[in-house]
């Protein structure tokens, strides 16, 4: 009968590891990684290594495409015109990918990475013609909206200790909260003046359908017996 | 006739603790468990600890299973605690309970609060097997017959029978009953008395805390057959005896202060000493059901040599636990919780003035306690197989030193858990066995103390 070494207890017969302290028992000792791999079998892949093909693939077809966009404008007009857009997407999602895949460790900065990116990435594609005009009125607020509501339904979610019909109560007040800031961005870039019509209407239907599915997932949908809340 | 009928079924009502509807089973807490979560936290967890040495290291795969079926046999044990309006109740730990390591200090770093947190749970250590429950479920009695069951069905897993029947151990192919987990203060109360005097606030060790999450548990074995010689010398009980000597370890330490710090300090000494009321009532609960008896001494009045000390708590036991001051303390507790003013004060209210009372009037009023269970038994088979039981009282910040007794084998074990720095309390007590001719040997849990 195998004896873990440092809780001192018996452990079953095929046991790896202590259940209890998880040291692995001398006679098992995890397997080393053999260093030749087959790229075609993922199983002996280990994450980092699936993961630096993905990137190595992603890299590689966005050279070619930009390669491709390049040389088509230039034998089209001679000049670096229209390609300036789609290389500055190609760009751009080559970046977030790339700091996604490096921060891959750091979850808050690979949520946060791309949120920033796409700021500059709308600053910068409004700079192609060399005059600064939608996007610091219209676009960077819009794109802030939709980040902080989505940030704010994810943290919310992440909390809730039992998800269900909440999370798509969440997703509901966060879709209001972006028509809200939608319009008002659009009202005061369009007329300077701000008058909730369309998003209200938004709200008013979706609020109280995001308050009944709150009421459901933690009143109806747990079980739960008003008894027990309201002994006296 | 008609009143004390109706009195008789209004008390089954209120101890009835268990309930079952569409959402499953559910419990409420005891009398005696309604103070516990708003007054623990993580430190003064409200754990106390009875656990089993064996002759052999333990077996993790039986072990496990063999929790497994005893919880099933305790389905009121494992249970997680849950927010009402009004007061708290306990819903069934959904998850299977594992077995988990122990760690050097026990009972520490449990939030009874926090959902998913089973209110007992068992680990293991070399050839220790320790159980660990929260004053909120039950008390020492509680705890020891679901350690003596679960010991049983381990052993009969490893293969050895128990050879004879033990009235605490249980079968685990029986239904609990539903007096197992009935509230008894409610069932035995007997109507409305004045209030017992209220204490004064005791005088306290003034050592210094332990870092975070150490708890120490100095232990002392002494061989039970020349105690029990003694306490018959002195013409009282093993308790008496032992609550003497933990007073005067108490006196010895505030005499040994200089004059100025003396008179800083508070000049009573009170020692709780909980008493076991199913001795007087007839219940099977294993919620909690026990009440205390204080000894106090004045040290204003002088010091006192231990005879006298011995004596005074021989007699100041006898007048606290007979039928009528047993009754009014009952009928303190439960008339509290009974009356409709209080019922109807929200949770967070109720848990804000806990706390404030339980400061003021609960250990505010106490040096310390020593709880005595009594003599362990087992039946023959897992019997020869253990070679010691350990009784562990649940940490304390305010009194910070407190001691739980029991006996098994011949041996008496007196455990002493401390959250304080000083070992004075431990040393002097021993100390005074020892000067009475009972050798005792000394262990403690922390290899290094920081």
């Amino acid at each position: 009968m195998p004896t873990c070494p440092d809780c001192g207890v018996e452990l079953a017969e095929d046991a790896r590891s202590c259940p209890l302290c998880g040291k692995p028992l001398g006679a098992a000792r995890p397997h080393a990684h053999e260093k030749y791999i087959d790229p075609e079998d993922r199983e002996r892949l280990t994450e980092r290594e699936r993961r630096t093909i993905a990137w190595e693939v992603l890299s590689v077809s966005s050279a070619i495409a930009a390669v491709a966009v390049l040389a088509v404008n230039l034998i089209d007009s001679g000049a670096l015109t229209w390609a300036l857009y789609p290389l500055f997407c190609l760009a751009f999602a080559w970046t977030v990918f790339t700091g996604v895949f490096l921060l891959y460790r750091k979850p808050m900065l690979a949520i946060l990475f791309p949120a920033l990116a796409l700021h500059a990435f709308l600053l910068g594609l409004d700079l192609v013609d060399g005059r600064l005009t939608w996007a610091l009125p219209l676009a960077l607020p819009i794109a802030l909206d939709a980040e902080l509501s989505a940030a704010a339904a994810w943290l919310l979610s992440r909390v809730s200790k039992r998800k269900g019909a909440n999370l798509i109560a969440l997703a509901l007040l966060a879709v209001v909260t972006l028509c809200i800031g939608v319009e008002f961005t659009l009202d005061r870039f369009l007329s300077g003046r701000v008058a909730l019509s369309w998003s209200a209407i938004v709200a008013f239907t979706l609020v109280p359908i995001a308050c009944f599915l709150f009421y459901l997932h933690y009143r109806v949908g747990k079980k739960t017996n008003l008894r027990k809340l309201f002994r006296l | 006739m008609a009143g004390k009928d109706s009195a008789e079924r209004l008390n089954r009502r209120k101890a009835r603790t268990g309930f079952r509807d569409e959402s499953g089973s559910w419990y409420i807490l005891d009398n005696a468990a309604t103070i516990m979560p708003p007054t623990t936290d993580s430190v003064a967890t409200g754990l106390f600890r009875v656990s089993a040495d064996l002759d052999a290291p333990v077996n993790l795969p039986s072990i496990q299973v063999a929790l497994e079926r005893t919880a099933r046999r305790f389905p009121y044990f494992s249970v997680e605690l849950r927010r009402g309006l009004f007061w708290y109740y306990l819903e069934p730990h959904e998850k299977p309970v594992r077995v988990e390591l122990d760690p050097e200090s026990p009972s520490q770093s449990f939030r009874m609060r926090r959902r998913g947190t089973c209110l007992f749970r068992v680990r293991v250590r070399g050839r220790r097997i320790a159980c660990e429950f929260s004053h909120a479920l039950t008390d020492g009695t509680g705890g020891v017959r679901f350690l003596k069951t679960l010991l049983v069905e381990y052993f009969r897993l490893r293969g050895v029978e128990a050879g004879g029947e033990d009235p605490d151990v249980y079968r685990l192919d029986e239904k609990p009953e539903a007096e197992e987990y009935e509230d008894a203060y409610n069932r035995h109360f007997s109507g409305v008395y004045p209030h017992p005097e209220a204490g004064k606030p005791a005088f306290q060790l003034g050592a210094r805390l332990l870092p975070r999450h150490q708890y120490r548990v100095i232990s002392g074995v002494l061989p039970l057959a020349p105690a029990l010689a003694k306490a018959k010398e002195f013409g009282v009980s093993l308790t008496e005896l032992l609550a003497a000597a933990y007073l005067d370890a108490l006196q010895s330490i505030w005499f040994s202060a200089p004059e100025k710090e003396r008179r800083r300090q508070r000049p009573v000494a009170a020692v709780e000493i909980p008493v076991n009321m199913r001795k007087f009532y007839p219940t099977k609960s294993n919620r909690n059901f026990s009440l205390f008896v204080l000894l106090t001494q004045d040290y204003r009045l002088g010091r006192r040599d231990f005879a006298e000390i011995v004596q005074r708590a021989h007699h100041q036991m006898r007048m606290e636990t007979d039928a009528p001051s047993i009754a009014r303390q009952i009928s303190r507790n439960v008339a509290g919780t009974r009356s409709l003013l209080v019922r109807l004060v929200p949770l967070f209210v109720k848990d804000f003035f806990a706390r404030i009372l339980f400061q003021a009037f609960g250990e505010n009023l106490i040096s310390g306690f020593i709880s005595n269970l009594g003599p362990v038994s087992l039946p023959p088979g897992p019997a020869a197989h253990v070679e010691r039981f350990d009784f562990v009282p649940a940490p304390s910040k305010v009194t910070k030193t407190n001691a739980s007794v029991l006996s098994w084998k011949g041996n008496l074990v007196v455990d002493f858990g401390s959250l304080g720095k000083s070992r004075e309390l431990e040393r002097l007590f021993f100390s005074r066995l020892a000067s009475l001719g009972l050798p005792v040997r000394i262990e403690c849990n922390l290899r290094e103390e920081s």
